[in-house]
């Protein structure tokens, strides 16, 4: 497995300290961001290889986060979207945009980490 | 319609011309003028697209006769003082705002003119409440008049021979009296009698119509065409300025209903009207909304016609006229009855539009209820529908959780330590208490919704509450919790219910403010109330946040574990013990629940 950055954005923070340890387990550098404040100043440090992102944030949706880096034209690379509502169709707007409905097993996410074939939706 | 919100003018111009009015719609200063040109109304909003609605006012020089002005402003400040006689609304107008914003257009003259004429004092005012009275019953104008041309004429005989020219004069003031007095019928009346009575008496031959000299048959003659004339130019005068005055004081109602019952709601629509009316009403005028029974001045048979033919129906009861109106629904109808023999056709003017009005408002009642009782459905509904949305979306969470570390577990691709695994397995179970937190407090929420929810009602010391509440936050979060108690701070209440709910305040404040910052917490007696205050120094709130605080999952900032029902239960709990929890709130300053719950009275 080739070890990638991942940047994991998830308000809930159980969920995403279970993440960053699963994930970092896995052999993926990982970080956290629990808002879209702390996601854009984390990619500004470093753009991530993959983004793990919750859609619902105290301070706006992935969504708008996804159209902020576009606007500051800061890379994306891969996008993981982790959802627990009905946001399956906005990810056709992007390429290389999973959406993985909540509560998903931990290899689907990993597969996806790992650039392996995406899982059917 | 100048209004520079494109969708708010659709809106406008949708509604007016439902109302079969020609709509013109502009946004700005200069278009605005230029569209005055050929209006009749024009509706202002005060913030136009490049200038306000006082320079449109100010720029017009002279409008033409007809034209009518009505405000509308979205911030509620006082106009120039040169234009504070236009009626201004404030927004949000909803159908009938804007309709009665037109209303009150028309009604109002602009331009510092006014349709109600002061009332004149002195002689001037004497005569003119002369023309404006009712005219009197023939049956007693008619002996009166008689009476007066007898007296006049026995004045007139006397002098006849010393100064004939004042007869003519003599009895033309008093026709003109009569006909100002006693109206038209009876000035004409006055004037051909006075011709007759002139002849006989005053002119050779006397006591004859024979008329001796050729030149006094022109005397005569001019006397009655200037007699007839001047009756009918008085009487006319009368029934005109009447009818003025009617429509004055119909217009005065009006515009007092307008004003008094823009803001009333619902339920005391009609009885803010009925004031207003009975005020403007001449005293001792009975108006009574009849249902099932019918008071004893009120024929039954004149009752069931105007309800069967949906119409003002004018009816008797002894010497009083009475008027009965169908209003609302029910088959209800208004009747009402001057205090007087006979209703004057000024009084009839305005008491059929007292009733008129008073029954469209019913009416008007009647469906705002109805309105607001399917809105208040519809919202519920809505509740609903969002409550199951993040009931779906909250419980997910948590399963995501236990869902990613159990497969985590299972599978075999991520090698795990003893202690990784470990922690989680911890996860694992926390998650599920927070799960079996949220299905308590969703049941708890569901049971105080439909009014099952058991609160017991014993003496509940708040300091003692407050002391538990803040013990535990401090052992599980460290926190510097200071608190501040009264004595005499027992309420009525749950004890289990109330420690929830204060332990919840604490525990809110300790999860979204930074660990450093203190934590105050009080417990007051005041007057009737033991007031409860919670406050920390966390970043503080919108008002929007603060407007969504007691919805149901609906959580500020990111998520620390709380189920996000805490809130919505608490008040709950609170408001079912009749008291109130309010939240005030400073962004960079910080929270300050209160919660105010009524005293135990000593028995």
């Amino acid at each position: 497995v080739t070890a990638r950055s991942v940047l994991v954005v998830e308000d809930d923070e159980t969920l995403g300290r279970l993440l960053m340890d699963v994930l970092s387990a896995a052999g993926h550098r990982t970080r956290l961001a629990q808002s879209q404040a702390q996601a854009l100043a984390e990619v500004e440090k470093e753009p991530p290889d993959v983004f793990c992102l919750d859609i619902d944030l105290p301070d706006g949706t992935g969504w708008a986060l996804l159209d902020e880096l576009d606007r500051r034209q800061l890379p994306v690379g891969q996008v993981i979207v982790a959802t627990a509502g009905m946001d399956a169709g906005r990810s056709r707007r992007r390429p290389d945009t999973y959406v993985l409905p909540k509560p998903f097993p931990i290899d689907s996410l990993l597969r996806l980490v790992a650039g392996e074939e995406a899982p059917a939706i | 319609v100048a209004e520079d919100d494109e969708s708010l003018g659709a809106v406008y111009q949708e509604v007016l011309e439902a109302r079969f009015h020609r709509v013109k719609r502009v946004a700005g200063v200069a278009e605005t003028l230029a569209a005055l040109e050929e209006t009749d109304v024009a509706l202002l909003d005060v913030q136009l697209l490049d200038g306000t609605a006082w320079d449109v006012l100010d720029r017009i020089s002279s409008p033409h006769p007809q034209f009518r002005v009505a405000l509308v402003t979205a911030v509620a400040t006082a106009p120039p003082e040169r234009w504070s006689h236009l009626p201004l609304f404030v927004k949000p107008l909803d159908r009938a705002g804007l309709e009665h914003a037109l209303d009150a257009a028309v009604d109002f003259r602009t331009f510092g003119e006014s349709t109600l004429i002061p009332p004149e004092g002195g002689v001037t005012g004497w005569l003119e409440r002369l023309l404006l009275a009712d005219e009197p019953s023939p049956l007693v104008s008619i002996p009166i008049t008689l009476g007066v041309l007898a007296i006049t004429t026995l004045l007139m005989y006397a002098i006849k021979e010393e100064a004939f020219g004042a007869i003519s004069a003599g009895y033309t003031v008093v026709v003109l009296m009569v006909a100002a007095f006693a109206g038209l019928r009876v000035g004409i009346g006055a004037a051909v009698l006075a011709f007759v009575l002139y002849d006989y008496f005053t002119i050779e031959p006397y006591f004859t119509f024979r008329i001796a000299r050729a030149e006094l048959v022109i005397d005569l003659f001019s006397f009655l065409a200037a007699a007839l004339i001047g009756a009918f130019l008085v009487g006319t005068a009368r029934r005109l300025a009447r009818h003025r005055a009617a429509e004055a004081a119909v217009s005065r109602l009006r515009l007092r209903l307008l004003a008094e019952t823009m803001q009333s709601k619902p339920a005391d629509l009609v009885e803010t009207a009925t004031r207003v009316i009975r005020e403007e009403l001449s005293p001792g005028t009975r108006l009574e909304l009849i249902g099932d029974q019918a008071p004893p001045w009120v024929h039954a048979a004149d009752l069931s016609r105007a309800r069967s033919e949906r119409r003002l129906v004018e009816s008797t009861w002894g010497e009083r006229p009475v008027l009965l109106q169908p209003a609302g629904s029910d088959g209800m109808v208004l009747a009402a009855s001057p205090d007087a023999p006979r209703l004057g056709d000024l009084d009839r003017r305005l008491l059929s539009y007292s009733v008129g009005e008073l029954g469209r408002l019913l009416e008007k009642a009647e469906l705002m209820e109805e309105a607001a009782s399917v809105e208040r459905l519809r919202s519920q509904d809505e509740a609903k529908t969002a409550l199951l949305a993040a009931v779906s979306h909250d419980l997910r969470t948590p399963l995501s959780s236990m869902k990613v570390a159990v497969t985590a577990m299972l599978g075999d691709d991520i090698p795990l330590t003893e202690e990784q695994r470990r922690r989680l397995l911890e996860t694992v179970n926390v998650e599920i208490d927070r799960l079996a937190g949220m299905v308590e407090h969703l049941l708890d929420l569901s049971r105080l919704e439909a009014g099952v929810f058991r609160l017991d009602r014993e003496p509940v010391d708040m300091a003692k509450v407050v002391w538990q509440a803040t013990d535990r936050v401090r052992l599980s979060s460290g926190r510097v919790i200071d608190v501040a108690a009264d004595r005499e701070t027992e309420v009525t209440g749950d004890s289990v219910r109330l420690l929830e709910v204060v332990t919840n305040l604490v525990d809110n404040a300790s999860r979204y403010s930074a660990p450093a910052t203190p934590i105050s917490v009080s417990v007051r007696s005041v007057a009737d109330r033991v007031l409860l205050t919670v406050e920390d120094q966390g970043p503080g709130l919108t008002e929007d946040e603060v407007a969504k605080l007691f919805r149901p999952f609906i959580r500020s900032g990111s998520s620390r574990g709380g189920s996000g029902l805490g809130l919505a239960i608490s008040r709950s709990v609170v408001e079912a013990l009749g008291g109130t929890i309010s939240v005030d709130s400073k962004l960079g300053r910080g929270t300050r629940v209160e919660v105010a719950l009524p005293k135990r009275m000593p028995t």
